[in-house]
């Protein structure tokens, strides 16, 4: 079992047959495999705001679009940072986003005492379950990390 | 342009759904010329469904929103059982108005607390809103998740439910399931009447449209899944008759149809259309919390839609309990017989107004013909003219109050642009 405190959760967000976009959703099954408090979770904010309720330490991984080469990881401590918040796509239509699911957490005081994002740059967001091969290895790294005990909100990218 | 012709245009619409455009061109305060367009491109779904399984439908159409599924489910499961001659009983009806009830709750909340609601205060999203009075959203947060509960309970999930099928249920949920759900539904009423309270104070706009209400009318219900079609000018047919009285027409400057009356009178669905023409209809209290907040019966304002939606949500959360208490699983969850050739036509209320399914299905179940027609697409039009007598009645105001005016004279329409291939830059020309 991970010596990860159990008031930890991951939420990997994405959609699983939407190749690169299901990078969260694959993170947290197996996370959970290994013992971790780990969901999937679609994305929709309202949502999002319920799984941040009463925990400690919230980590949300997502595919993020741009950002680098496939597969790079972005760790996004700081929410207020304009390079996260003007990330997303902030008015989404008819759901709330993650950037505004964070803004409105933070407005509502219903924001975990620390919560991070974890991007990993995808480039494939087609149909289909496959990660594309630096996303994925990308994937298993990051896995390996969280079960292996790393602490997100001070560790580095690499 | 002339040094007295402005222009003002908008990028892009936030909080509606989908892609698109009005350009206007106002001279002496008259629209003398107007385009609404959708440039969202079409999405093909009726001719996607050709060929496949009668049971494909559902499913298949649900994916036209993530929003209102349920009433692409109903619709579809409707007018199939209609085409192979089904009957479904009336536990497996009460299931679904109960899903129904979910659906209505989880959007309207979201479009009246989270979309809408900012328009009235002057603040630009719900983020903004819940720093100004957390405690609105913090209730609407609470009721959206009772109407995706119960979405979640019945349907398996609160997008895209996988547990309805044509012929009723694949499983029914446990009775304990349900009745477990009352207390919830009846705090979330409470909190809805107070949300209610709290918009019956917003200031809205001064306007009064000359509409062509058309909804469903039952019996005996406030109508959701069952009921002939009425309008406001003593229309009152089958469902099944839906194309007889009412038509879709291709425009030049857009993607999506625009519904009419067969005379080409535009018309107005949804939840507006859906109280003037059923309000004897909601119990008595509850009409009377709408008339307190300001939304009578004949009202034609259409801002105080806002209201509308939210006396519905009152109801929607009265009637789940009504459904949740007395629920008993249906047994069997579904029914079925052999498929037949056979054409079918099903209409529900979804959150938006009527949408209305008609197909066509071979002898081996294989459907020939699909024909959908979404609640946006039929208020397309009205959309433009409303557009219109915006613009004409509050001329007056500078460019950016203005624009803003026309945006939430859209957003009272809650307009699921996707569905009817559909949202928004502004164009205002003044001459």
């Amino acid at each position: 079992m991970s010596s990860v405190p159990e008031d930890w959760v991951f939420i990997g967000v994405g959609h699983s047959e939407r190749q690169d976009d299901g990078v969260g959703p694959y993170i947290a099954d197996a996370l959970g495999r290994h013992g971790l408090t780990a969901v999937a979770h679609q994305g929709d904010g309202s949502g999002l705001l319920e799984l941040w309720d009463a925990r400690q330490r919230c980590v949300v991984i997502d595919a993020v679009a741009g950002g680098g080469a496939p597969g790079t990881v972005h760790l996004f401590r700081d929410l207020g940072d304009p390079a996260f918040a003007g990330a997303g796509f902030v008015h989404s239509t008819h759901q709330i986003g993650l950037p505004e699911a964070v803004a409105l957490g933070r407005a509502l005081g219903r924001l975990p005492e620390r919560l991070m994002v974890i991007g990993i740059t995808g480039t494939t967001f087609g149909f289909g379950s496959a990660l594309s091969p630096p996303v994925a290895e990308a994937a298993e790294q990051l896995i390996d990390r969280l079960a292996g005990g790393m602490d997100p909100f001070s560790a580095g990218p690499g | 342009m002339t040094d007295n012709t402005r222009t003002i245009q908008v990028e892009a619409l936030a909080r509606v759904e989908g892609e698109g455009r009005f350009k206007v061109r106002l001279e002496g305060g008259k629209v003398v010329r107007s385009e609404f367009s959708i440039f969202e491109p079409p999405r093909y779904f009726e001719g996607l469904l050709r060929g496949r399984s009668f049971r494909d439908a559902p499913d298949v159409t649900s994916r036209i929103c993530g929003i209102c599924p349920i009433a692409y489910i109903m619709g579809a499961s409707q007018a199939m059982e209609d085409a192979l001659g089904w009957q479904i009983t009336r536990p497996i009806a009460d299931l679904r108005r109960l899903i129904y009830c979910g659906e209505w709750i989880q959007s309207h909340v979201l479009h009246t607390h989270m979309l809408h609601a900012p328009d009235f205060l002057g603040l630009p999203d719900s983020i903004a809103l819940a720093q100004s009075n957390r405690s609105l959203v913090e209730n609407g947060l609470a009721a959206k998740k009772m109407g995706n509960r119960l979405m979640e309970v019945i349907g398996g999930r609160s997008v895209h439910p996988v547990n309805t099928r044509v012929g009723g249920f694949y499983a029914a949920p446990a009775a304990a399931e349900i009745h477990a759900l009352v207390p919830e539904l009846e705090r979330c009423e409470a909190l809805s009447v107070t949300a209610l309270d709290a918009f019956s104070g917003f200031d809205f706009p001064d306007l009064e449209v000359d509409y062509l209400f058309v909804a469903l009318r039952h019996e005996s219900e406030y109508p959701i899944t069952e009921g002939r079609i009425v309008s406001s000018a003593g229309l009152d047919i089958p469902v099944e008759a839906f194309p007889e009285h009412f038509e879709e027409h291709q425009v030049p400057h857009s993607n999506a149809l625009q519904g009419a009356t067969v005379d080409g009178r535009p018309y107005l669905v949804g939840p507006l259309a859906r109280f003037n023409l059923n309000a004897d209809r909601l119990p008595a209290d509850i009409l009377a919390l709408a008339e307190r907040a300001g939304l009578a019966p004949g009202c034609r304002n259409p801002f105080k839609s806002l209201l509308a939606r939210q006396v519905e949500t009152i109801y929607a959360f009265r009637e789940a309990a009504r459904l949740a208490r007395d629920y008993v699983p249906p047994a069997p969850s579904f029914v079925e017989e052999p498929p037949r050739a056979g054409t079918g036509h099903g209409i529900t209320e979804a959150p938006r107004g009527i949408c209305y399914h008609r197909y066509e299905v071979a002898d081996d179940g294989a459907i020939v013909s699909a024909t959908i027609v979404p609640p946006t697409s039929q208020n397309q039009r009205q959309i433009e003219l409303d557009l219109v007598s915006t613009v004409e009645r509050f001329h007056e105001l500078d460019d950016d109050d203005l624009q803003w005016r026309c945006e939430q004279a859209i957003r009272n329409y809650d307009p699921c642009i996707s569905c009817a291939t559909h949202f928004l830059k502004l164009d205002v020309e003044r001459a």
